[in-house]
């Protein structure tokens, strides 16, 4: 089951559109099931994944692109 | 936020539609910058985490996440239980949007749900419960000791009630029994009916254990009821700040009885029946979960502080209980208000309300006109005298019958005899009887002078004021009012004819003007 997790990247985050999957590379997906303090059950799965891409024609970290991406991934997700 | 599923099928999007996030979440990561290609290309490295349920039936809000709870048994020395029960529930909440400030859900409202039930038998010692900051997790312990004995009266938290034996010296055969109960009544009863029923209850306690002591047997015979003699009642109010509470105290006197009596029959550690389930049913706050104040978190008294998106509209947010500052209160009196603010609270008094203390006294003095005198020794030079005098000496001979054979001063039987031998006592009547009164007392009053009081008549008969009047009369104390006292001594003389018949006018009476 954990082999068909491989594929799955985001898309989109806040408004952020990642360039299309082909651009978008996803370094890092982990699942981690939390237990209740008892320890008898999973009350939710902890998904962390790390992604990885490029931003092409920006003159530096300073360009608008840029700003405006970080502004968006530093951010709660709007629904 | 969306994520592309290639095989994955628990969703396509998180906080959109029907998955949610169940902690608050997605949470960012660092976003790792690092240009390159001559600075016109720029490598990006991000993380995000979000948290999840995986099954398929899956709930995403308005649903408990997470309940557990421990339970602690201590057992003290005398094998009584306690037990602390431990819980803590969670739930499933997130940001409802990127710019939102409300808080969508609060575990608060499960309270009631995880506080468990009361124990019959046991006293519920304490509920504390926390709620975190992020309002999704409610702690709880909730503390139960089993009771040693009885249940309080129906109505009180707690109760004692001490019974004791003192000797009364001197000996050891006269007993002071003392009943003192303390009690603080449940915040909620706070109505005369739930402090009348207290003291019921103190008053059917004691009626118990008196049943025992007049069982006692006291010189051959049992004591009986009517051999316990009510000395003294206290009831008492030990903290008008705290929550009611009531202390009574009930003294009573037996005769009669030992030690042994005492501790064999005197009614201590006599016990009685309790009911749990009256003192629970009437008691009902004491197990509330949200106690006597019932405060409820309300998802609306929080509100997400963010520097960021527009401008919260209903502005920072107030910690919940608070007021807003810079209202003390009145500033504090000065001493002149202070004045005026006993006078509010005890204003001065009627004249008739004045008196604070008012003695007075009156001793009768009778001068019965007799004196009492001796023959002198026959000799010839006295007996000249009493010859010569003869006349003086005997000026009342003849007037022994004018006090009438039924007055308070009978008449003198032969007191003058004709022949009189040397060294004699004899008796004269020498006036007419006389009553004296002498009238004594003191008197405080509040704000009003004290008057020379005047004594009238004496049971009926009028008296006159004769010698000199002692009144004295000033500014004993200062209140906020003046206090004044005074003293006096004062004589009278009953000027009707005492040799009438009749009895002496004795005070006490009706005197007094």
């Amino acid at each position: 089951m954990l082999g068909r997790f491989g594929a799955v990247t985001i898309t989109e985050y806040n408004g952020y559109s990642f360039q299309g999957p082909e651009a978008v590379e996803t370094r890092g997906y982990k699942i981690t099931p939390v237990y209740d303090t008892a320890r008898r059950t999973v009350i939710y799965s902890q998904f962390d994944i790390t992604l990885h891409w490029y931003i092409n024609g920006v003159d530096d970290v300073s360009d608008p692109r840029v700003v405006d991406m970080v502004a968006r991934l530093q951010r709660p997700p709007a629904s | 936020m969306k994520y592309k599923k290639r095989g994955f099928g628990v969703a396509e999007e998180v906080n959109r539609g029907k998955v949610w996030d169940v902690d608050w979440g997605p949470r960012v990561g660092p976003v790792d910058l690092q240009p390159l290609g001559g600075e016109r290309t720029v490598a990006c490295t991000w993380q995000v985490q979000f948290r999840l349920p995986t099954c398929p039936d899956a709930v995403y809000k308005n649903a408990v996440r997470e309940f557990c709870f421990s339970l602690d048994y201590a057992i003290d020395r005398a094998g009584l239980t306690t037990r602390t029960y431990k819980a803590h529930v969670s739930i499933a909440v997130t940001r409802k949007a990127a710019d939102s400030r409300e808080i969508p859900d609060t575990a608060d409202r499960l309270l009631e749900e995880i506080t468990p039930p009361p124990l019959l038998g046991y006293e519920r010692i304490s509920q504390d419960r926390a709620i975190s900051e992020d309002k999704s997790v409610l702690n709880l312990t909730v503390v139960d000791k089993q009771f040693p004995a009885f249940a309080p009266p129906p109505g009180c938290v707690s109760a004692k009630l001490r019974h004791s034996y003192d000797t009364i010296p001197p000996g050891t055969v006269k007993w002071s029994g003392t009943f003192t109960g303390t009690y603080e009544v449940a915040k909620s009863a706070t109505t005369g009916a739930d402090t009348a029923r207290t003291v019921q209850d103190f008053l059917s306690r004691v009626d118990d254990r008196l049943d025992e002591v007049g069982r006692m047997i006291s010189d051959g015979k049992p004591l009986g009821r009517a051999g316990v003699i009510p000395t003294s009642i206290r009831v008492a109010e030990p903290d008008a700040y705290a929550n009611r509470q009531i202390e009574i105290t009930l003294t009573y006197m037996i005769a009669g009885v030992g030690l042994a009596d005492i501790l064999n029959n005197g009614g201590l550690w006599k016990p009685w029946g309790t009911q749990y389930n009256h003192w629970e049913a009437l008691t009902p706050t004491l197990h509330h979960p949200r106690g006597e104040a019932k405060l409820i978190f309300s998802a609306k008294d929080d509100r997400i502080v963010d520097l960021c998106g527009p401008a919260d509209p209903k502005g920072p947010t107030r910690r919940p209980g608070e007021h807003a500052g810079g209202d003390f209160g009145d500033p504090p009196a000065s001493p002149a208000s202070l004045l005026g603010l006993m006078r509010k609270v005890f204003p001065p008094p009627t004249p008739e309300r004045s008196w604070v203390d008012y003695q007075s006294q009156v001793s009768v003095q009778a001068d019965t006109g007799r004196v009492v005198s001796k023959t002198l020794p026959i000799a010839d030079g006295l007996a000249s005298l009493t010859q010569s005098g003869g006349a003086h000496w005997d000026a009342l001979q003849g007037h022994t019958t004018a006090v009438p054979g039924r007055s308070a001063f009978p008449p003198l039987q032969d007191q003058l005899r004709p022949s009189q031998t040397a060294g004699e006592t004899v008796v004269h009547q020498r006036t007419k009887p006389t009553l004296w009164f002498r009238f004594t007392g003191s008197a405080v009053r509040v704000g009003f002078p004290v008057p020379m009081p005047e004594l009238v008549q004496v049971n009926g008969e009028a008296v006159t004021l004769v010698g000199k009047a002692a009144f004295a009369s000033g500014i004993v104390a200062n209140v906020h009012v003046p206090v004044y006292g005074a003293r006096w001594d004062l004589s009278y003389v009953a000027t009707g004819d005492r040799a009438a018949a009749g009895p002496n006018p004795t005070p006490p009476n009706s005197y007094l003007a």
